[in-house]
């Protein structure tokens, strides 16, 4: 654009010019949020406060709605369901991961390679494939079951399909990658010596940890558990495809709400609700552990 | 921490965990048992010729491209010109920017589903590929954000001040100095927009209608309508492909890192 300009705006004042050009820069992508993700959700906000009876969208005002998700049980439920399967699966992720994201963060050379790049080959393949993977290893037939007979520890094959152990097991597995990267990239930069030093003055290794490990590497900890809690709470395909009709989270619930019974008003009301929970729980998060942190 | 031993076999178990799922498929899509029956009693190729007949599984991947191709390519250029600003200059709300372009990270995904879906509704779309593009570049954008500007942090602005004043103007300046030397991250920026596109799940899944098939939402529909092999021949094609994304994913990271220091 400028560049067809026949003259430098050299009499401009610098200020201007950096405005001018942080504006350009920025605008293509704010324009991309503007209209497909902030004029759609006006959109849903205000369905939300549309009418539905016998199957048919009015638009008469209504808080019904609203009124519905806290007066009926279920929604309440599937809410406290969803948010226990994210804590469970968080601490699930924050204990498993952390003793292999120090081994990441304390192996040289050619070994940090290898294993960082083992975690990043199942963090990006296909999250329906990895999903479905687990009815292969989870089923009456399958992997599991099999050798569990073989080494004689049951006799007939357990029932773990379509269970909320098997919902867990594939959440932990889709979200452990998310957990151990963050806490990677911070034990990476807490220096070794530290610990020698804690070992050197005579503690032990589970004192040294908890004493000098784990309190410095806590922002790689409290990134890791944000990421991990917010995306189980929020998934679709491993209640979808592993969990039994109990199973559902939040994100099959809105789905159905749309695709199932066509309630879109509900559906609406549904993720708006949702959004706000989201945005609220990660601002509230952020605000308490960063003033954890300075203080 | 730990006893070293204790701690190395821990890692392994998990490494085995992790690979579990993806080595579970590819057996499976070259065992003989059409019914997947484990262990194996005999090996074929026969899945893939059957994924490969498949004109819809080929129609999927294609599509699947197509889609990932354009994403991509606009939350790369999208997403680079934002990093570019943030990680540039400070100006005012400058932390807010950055908070608005990295939401789409924490925003729920069926969240943005349903946004769209309310966008499609009120301009009479019937979903399809551009909604499902729209959505999987809002997916994209911090990635490319994050990717960019961690290859830019660090640089200093004064080589594009040298080219201002000595005549460059400013698409000249962004063209010739600022996006060379971006040029790494903005490649990794790009392989991780692709794949990220490409395996799209819920957002495709609510927003395309039945005319767009992409290879994650084939793979779903075939696990309901259709037992048999060939959706893991079709699973490891996808697998392998993402594997050689990732590949070049980290080749590029690793170069954009190592010139930054």
């Amino acid at each position: 654009m400028s560049g067809a300009m026949p003259m430098r705006p050299e009499y401009n004042s610098e200020a201007i010019q950096l405005r001018k050009r942080i504006a350009m820069l920025l605008s293509p992508g704010l324009l991309w949020l503007l209209v497909f993700f902030a004029l759609p959700m006006f959109f849903v906000l205000r369905s939300s406060f549309d009418s539905f009876a016998g199957g048919v969208m009015t638009s008469d005002f209504t808080l019904q709605n609203y009124a519905r998700i806290f007066t009926e049980p279920l929604y309440i439920q599937v809410l406290f369901k969803s948010l226990l399967t994210g804590l469970f699966v968080t601490v699930s992720c924050l204990v498993i991961g952390y003793p292999v994201a120090h081994l990441i963060a304390r192996s040289t050379g050619k070994k940090r390679n290898l294993l960082l790049i083992g975690l990043v080959i199942p963090f990006w393949t296909s999250l329906v494939v990895r999903t479905y993977a687990w009815k292969l290893l989870l089923g009456t037939n399958g992997v599991v079951n099999y050798h569990l007979m073989q080494l004689g520890i049951i006799d007939t094959p357990l029932r773990m399909l379509f269970t909320t152990g098997a919902v867990v097991v594939g959440l932990v597995h889709v979200f452990l990658p998310f957990m151990i990267l963050p806490l990677y990239a911070s034990i990476e930069k807490l220096d070794a010596s530290l610990e020698e030093a804690s070992q050197d003055l005579g503690a032990n290794a589970v004192q040294t940890f908890f004493k000098v490990t784990l309190p410095l590497t806590l922002p790689g900890v409290t990134t890791g558990c944000m990421l991990v809690f917010i995306m189980t709470v929020s998934s679709f395909l491993t209640p979808d495809l592993l969990g039994g009709a109990g199973n559902a989270m939040i994100s099959n619930i809105i789905q159905s709400e749309f695709f199932g019974t066509f309630n879109w008003p509900f559906g609406s009301a549904l993720a708006i609700s949702f959004l706000l929970f989201s945005l609220l729980f990660v601002a509230v998060y952020n605000k308490f552990f960063n003033r954890e942190q300075k203080g | 921490m730990l006893g070293r031993v204790t701690q190395k076999t821990w890692s392994m178990l998990v490494y085995l965990f992790l690979f579990a799922p993806i080595l579970a498929v590819t057996l499976m899509s070259f065992n003989a048992s059409r019914f997947s029956k484990y262990p194996p009693t005999g090996y074929t190729l026969d899945w893939y010729v059957d994924a490969f007949e498949d004109p819809a599984i080929v129609q999927a991947i294609l599509t699947s491209a197509f889609i990932a191709i354009v994403a991509a390519s606009l939350a790369t250029i999208i997403g680079t010109l934002a990093a570019v600003a943030i990680s540039r200059y400070s100006f005012r709300l400058h932390e807010f920017f950055r908070a608005t372009f990295m939401a789409p990270l924490i925003i729920p995904e069926v969240v943005i589903a349903v946004a769209l879906l309310a966008l499609s509704a009120n301009l009479n779309l019937q979903g399809g590929l551009p909604i499902v593009i729209a959505g999987h570049v809002l997916i994209g954008l911090p990635f490319v954000l994050t990717v960019v500007s961690a290859r830019l942090h660090g640089l200093g602005v004064d080589v594009e001040e040298a080219a201002m004043d000595l005549g460059a103007n400013e698409v000249q300046t962004f063209f010739k100095v600022t996006l060379p030397l971006a040029m790494p991250g903005v490649i990794a920026g790009l392989v991780l927009a692709f794949t990220i596109s490409f395996d799209n799940f819920l957002v495709t899944y609510m927003t395309a209608g039945s005319g767009t098939v992409t290879i994650p939402i084939k793979i779903y529909s075939m696990l309901r309508f259709e037992v048999s092999p060939k959706i893991h021949a079709a699973s490891t094609i996808v697998i392998a492909l993402t594997v050689a994304l990732m590949l070049l994913y980290q080749f590029f990271s690793r170069e954009s890192e190592e010139k930054t220091h």
